[in-house]
């Protein structure tokens, strides 16, 4: 008879043997990347860019805004005009849209452009 | 005369979360004929049905995902021998890949989910060949051959055309072209040549060198990255044109001690074209214009393998290094659909490490050990390596396709066989094996995948098929 309770209590052990664990993934990414979340309206109220910070893999996934960037905008072949800080990452962008023209955006943190 | 029938279902649940299903029926009929002295003549017959399903068992949105593919297939080759020193085969070869409708039912009667049917692309293909193997001197022998393979799209289909100039996605189909049963909806054709040479440099080495060219007119899709797994087949259609591979090999064999010891060392380089992967985050199931989401691109696969092999005395058995590596390219005129800036990127096949060990101990005529270890480099994973925020949402980055790597496979499988079980008479024998499958009673992956439970970063989690070590019994019984 012990022979059968040791042959249950063996296939009972496999049972058990999970098939799906956590699995400790190690991000390789070296440096976090510059994200530019942005609009361009025509109402100043909405028309802002925020630049914050990717934070790797496995770390709380917090809003890193930064704030030490220069951000200029030009609209066709203009000179560029600088943004405003207004902190917490958001930058008023210093045109409001309008149909028909295009714009793009220089970002400055340091001596990366 | 032969006739061979297989049949197998297996099935595999992950508590009431997922599982998968396959099924395998094959049929064969083998008939050979020796039609004069030197001529032999051998005609094989096939159909298989291959099918998968995935299913999710709980819940209202419970379903069942299937799909599959039906092969039919006919050969008929005939083998000259009438001239001295030659080996001439010429045959022809039929196939028709015939898949299984796409279909979504749910899982049972308190699922809500709504049944979907979806018809796949069919295709039919036609080739003949000639090769001949002839010894051209007492030292070199070779095998030149030539196939030619035509391939056809047959209805019922639905052709979709996009937007010249843009990129294929569901947006910008303009208009869509039906055609009936076995109608043609486009072909293919190309010349498949093959040369083998072997050079005996005496009685115990040589070295052999070849090249061939191979058209094949039906994709593997498979998405890797998924918890569920499920491969299906894409024959070739108007967006998929034939893989074709152009394949090199040199190697250098060796025996010893009067062909106990067995050696090779063999390198070999492959080129391919118009090899099939996904975009980023595909949607490959419940979908009549997989175009939109699959994308065509290049292949270059190289390696060396050396191999030693111990065939006769009390203990023998074969040990095998594979350095191997595959990578893919694709290179798009739009960036928003190129993978890894067009760069090469290791293939989801790429494994550069891999190592086999066999061996099998006879302790005297009636028992016997054995144990076979493999270890192979871990399956590429594309992977969310960094977070960011957006507009309050927490949104993964996902890495370059296949930047990272799933863990090492390792797994050991042992077994003892006794001869002379419980008959003991010469006229039947038999045996017992007791073995272990996966002694070591490790978890090797079968994927990894990330999930992000409320409130929490996204976590990875690791799938393993087989979650620790399966013991066996097995009786033989010869008569």
């Amino acid at each position: 008879m012990k022979i059968y309770i040791y042959i249950f209590y063996f296939f009972f052990g496999l049972s058990l043997a999970a098939c799906v664990e956590p699995y400790n993934f190690k991000s390789e990414a070296r440096e976090s990347f510059l994200v530019v979340d942005g609009r361009i309206t025509q109402l100043e109220k909405y028309n802002t860019l925020r630049l914050t910070r990717s934070t790797p893999y496995g770390q709380a996934a917090d809003l890193i805004p930064v704030d030490n960037g220069l951000v200029k905008i030009y609209k066709n072949d203009e000179e560029g005009i600088e943004c405003k800080k207004l902190g917490d990452g958001f930058y008023q962008l210093a045109t409001l849209g309008e149909v028909g023209n295009s714009y793009f955006i220089e970002i400055t943190i340091g001596d990366k452009i | 005369m032969a006739l061979s029938v297989y049949n197998s279902h297996d099935k595999f649940t992950y508590d009431e979360e997922f599982g998968f299903a396959w099924d395998v029926f094959t049929i064969s009929f083998k008939y050979d004929q020796i039609l004069s002295p030197d001529l032999f003549s051998g005609l094989s017959i096939s159909y298989s049905d291959i099918s998968n399903s995935s299913f999710q068992p709980s819940g209202v949105d419970g379903f069942v995902l299937g799909n599959g593919m039906n092969n039919y297939k006919i050969k008929e080759d005939l083998h000259i021998s009438r001239f001295p020193s030659q080996h001439i085969n010429i045959g022809f070869e039929g196939n028709a890949y015939f898949p299984d409708s796409e279909t979504l039912v749910p899982f049972d009667h308190t699922a809500t989910t709504i049944p979907y049917e979806g018809q796949k692309d069919r295709g039919v293909e036609a080739a003949v060949y000639l090769n001949d193997a002839v010894e051209l001197t007492s030292r070199l022998t070779a095998s030149i051959g030539l196939r030619y393979n035509y391939y056809m799209q047959v209805g019922p289909a639905q052709v979709n055309e996009y937007t010249d100039g843009l990129p294929t996605s569901a947006a910008e189909i303009l208009s869509v072209t039906a055609y009936k049963s076995g109608e043609k909806v486009i072909a293919y054709q190309g010349f498949d040549p093959r040369v083998a040479l072997t050079f005996m440099l005496d009685i115990s080495s040589s070295i052999k060198m070849s090249y061939n060219k191979i058209h094949q007119y039906i994709h593997l899709v498979s998405n890797t990255t998924s918890a569920m797994p499920i491969d299906f087949w894409q024959v070739s259609n108007t967006y998929f044109q034939p893989l074709s591979s152009d394949n090199f090999s040199v190697g250098y064999y060796k025996n010893f001690r009067m062909n106990a010891f067995e050696t090779s060392v063999e390198a070999y380089y492959r080129n391919m074209d118009n090899i099939i992967e996904y975009k980023d985050f595909p949607d490959l199931f419940l979908n009549n214009h997989l175009e939109t989401e699959l994308v065509g691109g290049k292949g270059r696969g190289y390696g060396l393998e050396l191999f030693v092999k111990k065939k006769s005395g009390k203990f023998n058995g074969w040990l095998s290094y594979t350095f191997s590596r595959t990578f893919v390219k694709v290179d798009h005129y739009s960036r928003q659909i190129e993978i890894n800036q067009g760069q090469w990127f290791p293939s989801k096949f790429d494994q550069p490490h891999n190592f086999s060990l066999v061996g099998n101990l006879n302790f005297n005529k009636t028992n016997q050990f054995s144990f076979n270890f493999t270890y192979a480099t871990g399956r590429p994973l594309t992977a969310p390596d960094a977070n960011y925020a957006l507009n309050g949402t927490i949104v993964p980055n996902f890495s370059n396709r296949n930047e990272y790597r799933m863990p090492d496979y390792i797994r050991l499988d042992v077994s003892y066989t006794i001869q002379r079980g419980l008959l003991r008479t010469a006229r039947y024998k038999d045996s017992f094996t007791f073995s272990v499958y996966n002694l070591l009673a490790r978890r090797n992956a079968y994927s990894i995948y990330f999930k992000r439970e409320r409130g929490t970063n996204y976590g990875a989690y690791k799938l393993a098929i087989l979650g620790t070590l399966l013991p066996s019994i097995t009786y033989n019984f010869n008569f």
